[in-house]
């Protein structure tokens, strides 16, 4: 193939008939937006750019969730589907995946450059946006944010080489410029394909890499990956491993009730199961979180008390006292369920070995999976790796609720037993399942940012769903309590009959 | 000597055994045929001699391509012996390359804890090594307590420090510098507390940061220095670094955060300081930050947590606190020290005596030769 100039690949128009479910206006739950600094905002996109409005965390959306949640906590005790969880108004996207939790960014101004951020990006990199791996900015309200550097264009350019196809446009999809990973949807010879930059060390991207050709083998439904040339199920270019795979024309997101949320949960369950028995080759390096819960939980119950700290050293800051108030509940719940983990039967679980569990997504969701030709497609599988499947059901559950407001054990069995239809989740599993849910997961997601930059996160916004997550805390344990937390005898919720249609 | 998987040597990019290995090696090569065998580094040759010591260099990352290297260049070559560095689980695999090798091994970190090495592996290495040499008691105690078995065969090694690098602060060189930090970080006049490590929760920075209203109150003239990062090279903000920040911003006293700061300027640091503090919380196994406070003649307060005490407590260089997690603890240690100017200069002079007596990287190249050279069993 010829070499072609960056400039020479013109961006495209939306094809007809694409469906761009990246910049869907509904964000999932898993979903953190996170803050856009103006300063940001204006190198990029020049001075005269309207401030933006500053957005935090599940701040009240006007969706009614605030004071309505009390009243609808009665509407949908058996009738879930009418409940939805609140549509949100999100600029940014935050990648929960594992190598994402921790911010980045410098440390005042003696900080080094990082590696893969071109100089017109500096200022975006030292932006808690950026900071926090939210790499992916979706809106198309700002489509400016959707663009990579010429160099990683010309990386791009560079990488396409290694395979047979005609490439005809292409068009950057999402980025993560702090990272250095970015896809792009291009237009080839062979039908609209998906490129990717993985933006982990390359001994890490093979653990993905390899893992999605296995899903495929056994006949999942994630995106196959194109071989090279020679081959090769990805090229290296910049120090950093490419792939390209069929871009999955129909994919549309599933819908925003109980019905939906099912129907991700059971292809959920049948990505973990396909998943089982996957050993990466030599040379990629095992990525498991398998036995890091223990280390995990420690970490949740000591950062309560660095919330507790910067809370007592910003006393005038609104959320400060609300904090303070609620940090000794979350911090022996954090500790509680650390000695429920202990007492649980994980360590044997997790004994078992990674391929005999096979891997969690991290990051999955409305936007990750989605509904596709014959079930639910799976995409970004970036940041998997071997732990307890019903991590990311885990997840799933406690984020949807924690949207809802309301903790609905209606809604949860509907999730798990959909899962369970699709996995099976044997009656230790489900144990630590609840444990997991257990722990402040959502107190902890919420105040988190605090660390950052206290006053600007500590605000009146923050407080208000610190007031309202107290009454919702509420209703989680009575739900946990209902499916069966601390009880020798819990029954996995839907094993007994099956009840079909879910998930088809 | 087998480094390990992870960092070049020379310390391109840091790592406390390849400042180790680094130091010793070339007074090593003096007496014998030395190779140093380690990971493959962009910005060095696969091979290459300097000051008499061969380094050959092999691909790495992970230990099991690692691994692949090492064994392939074992049993290309003959040694006489083969001295491991802080990786048990090469013991086995070497031993097998070389099967008439003596085998050392050095311990730098709790390498033999059950999570990072299975008994069966463990008791196996141990017994094909000839000696077990660790960088504190404490590391060397740790192993015994798993393996009794292992006891006959360790020795503690301590570490060492340059002291022509590490000058003490009221050195005629020293000053300027000293006098150039303070100016540049407004710590004219101030009683400057100075912490040097990597900024992670177990070394115990935030102890010192929430110490410091304490101190305030007694030294209104107190200033605290973190010189470090999260991370070797990086000044990212993990949720720690941005907790320590937002502390400290609301510090009484000032706090000055250097960011990462490279091995070969970090002696600087130690020479603004007038109390050198290592306040971790884990079990550590024994920092090099001590070493390197002494030879810059500053006083020290540690924590009674793994090997640290061994340096500091009884030998009248600084002092221990018992309880390291709680700041009036540490507060009320560091203001006993700032208040009590003779003293400080007393543990100063006791630190920089005793690294040029004992602690220079030529008594621990000698020790190691005598390991070395010691009759085979």
């Amino acid at each position: 193939m010829q070499e072609r100039p960056a400039e020479a690949v013109e961006t495209l128009p939306d094809p007809p008939g694409l469906v761009r479910p990246r910049l869907a206006v509904w964000v999932p739950p898993e979903v953190l937006p996170v803050v856009v600094s103006e300063s940001v905002l204006v190198r990029l996109l020049g001075s005269d750019h309207k401030k933006p409005k500053r957005r935090r965390p599940a701040a009240d959306d006007g969706s009614g969730r605030g004071s309505g949640a009390a009243s609808r906590k009665t509407s949908g005790k058996g009738t879930g589907v009418k409940r939805k969880p609140p549509k949100k108004r999100v600029t940014a996207r935050r990648d929960a995946s594992g190598g994402w939790a921790d911010a980045s960014g410098i440390w005042q101004d003696s900080g080094g450059a990082r590696k893969g951020v071109s100089s017109a990006r500096k200022g975006v990199s030292s932006t808690r946006k950026d900071a926090s791996g939210a790499g992916k900015p979706w809106d198309p309200e700002e489509p400016e944010l959707l663009a990579v550097t010429p160099e990683m264009e010309a990386q791009a350019q560079e990488a396409m080489k290694q395979w047979k196809m005609k490439v005809s446009g292409m068009r950057v999809m999402a980025t993560k410029p702090e990272k250095g990973g970015a896809i792009w949807r291009i237009e080839t010879s062979k039908g609209p394909r998906s490129l990717k930059v993985l933006h982990r060390p390359p001994a890490r991207s093979l653990f993905s890499i390899y893992l999605q050709d296995y899903l495929v083998k056994q006949g999942a439904r994630v995106p196959r990956l194109i071989p090279t040339n020679t081959g090769e199920l990805y090229t290296e270019v910049g120090g950093k491993l490419w792939i390209v795979t069929d871009w999955i024309e129909q994919l549309v997101p599933a819908s925003k009730d109980l019905e939906g949320a099912k129907q991700l949960c059971y292809g959920l369950g049948e990505f973990h199961r396909h998943s089982r028995g996957y050993v990466p080759p030599p040379g990629a390096e095992v990525a498991s979180r398998l036995h890091r819960w223990p280390k995990t939980y420690q970490k949740m119950a000591a950062k309560m008390n660095w919330f507790r700290e910067v809370a007592k050293a910003y006393p005038e800051a609104p959320a400060s006292a609300a904090v303070l108030a609620m940090v000794d509940r979350f911090e022996a719940q954090a500790k509680k369920a650390l000695e429920r983990l202990e007492a649980s039967p994980y360590a044997s679980l997790a004994a078992r070995g990674g391929p005999a569990w096979g891997v969690v997504h991290q990051d999955y969701g409305w936007s990750n999976g989605q509904l596709g030709p014959g079930g639910i497609w799976i995409i970004d599988l970036d940041g998997v790796a071997y732990d307890l499947p019903i991590r990311d059901l885990r997840k799933l559950i406690t984020s949807t609720m924690d949207d809802m407001g309301v903790w609905d054990p209606e809604w949860m069995r509907g999730m798990i037993e959909a899962y369970n239809e699709a996995n099976p989740i044997e009656p230790d599993l489900y144990k630590v399942l609840l444990i997991d849910m257990s722990l402040p997961n959502e107190f902890y997601k919420h105040v988190k940012d605090m660390l950052v930059d206290p006053l600007m996160f500590l605000t009146p916004e923050l407080d208000q769903l610190l007031q309202r997550l107290a009454a919702s805390d509420e209703t989680k344990w009575q739900a946990l309590r209902e499916l069966g937390l601390d009880d020798a005898n819990a029954k996995v919720p839907g094993r007994r009959k099956k009840q079909g249609r879910a998930g088809r | 000597m087998i480094v390990t998987e992870k960092l070049p040597v020379p310390p391109v990019r840091g790592g406390a055994i390849q400042t180790y290995v680094a130091a010793v090696a070339p007074l090593l090569g003096r007496h014998v045929d030395l190779t140093v065998l380690g990971v493959t580094d962009p910005t060095l040759p696969e091979h290459e001699r300097v000051e008499g010591v061969e380094y050959v260099r092999v691909p790495g990352g992970t230990l099991d391509r690692y691994l692949e290297g090492v064994l392939a260049y074992v049993r290309e070559n003959q040694f006489d012996l083969i001295h491991i560095f802080n990786r048990p689980r090469l013991v086995l695999p070497v031993r097998e390359a070389a099967p008439d090798a003596r085998l050392v091994l050095s311990l730098h970190n709790d390498m033999f804890e059950p999570h990072k090495i299975a008994a069966e592996e463990a008791e196996a290495a141990l017994a094909q090594l000839e000696r077990l040499v660790t960088v504190s008691d404490y590391v060397g105690q740790r192993v015994v307590e798993l393996y009794p078995a292992a006891a006959e065969k360790r020795q503690t090694i301590y570490s060492g420090v340059d002291v022509h690098q590490f000058l003490p602060v009221w050195s005629p060189e020293a000053k300027p510098v000293r006098l150039r930090l303070r100016r540049e970080h407004g710590l004219k006049g101030k009683k400057v507390v100075l912490f040097v490590g990597r900024l992670s929760p177990k070394k115990g920075a935030d102890v010192l940061v929430r110490a410091m209203p304490y101190v305030a109150r007694r030294h209104p003239d107190a200033a605290l220095v973190l010189v470090g990062s999260k991370w070797y090279g990086e000044n990212k903000v993990s949720d720690y670094v941005a907790y320590l920040r937002a502390l400290a911003a609301r510090s009484p006293v000032p706090v000055v955060t250097t960011g990462f700061v490279t091995p070969d300027q970090v002696h600087q640091w130690f020479l603004a300081g007038d109390l050198f503090v290592c306040p971790s919380i884990w079990p550590e196994p024994l920092a090099r930050v001590h070493y390197e406070a002494m030879a810059s003649g500053l006083p020290i307060i540690t924590t009674n947590r793994g090997g640290n005490p061994e340096v500091v407590a009884g030998h009248g260089v600084g002092m221990v606190v018992e309880q390291p997690e709680d700041p009036k603890a540490m507060a009320a240690a560091i203001n006993q020290v700032l208040g009590d100017r003779a003293l400080r200069a007393e543990w100063g002079h006791n630190g920089r005596r005793l690294a040029e007596e004992r602690y220079q990287w030529s008594r621990v190249a000698d020790e190691i030769a005598q390991v070395w050279l010691a009759q085979a069993p």
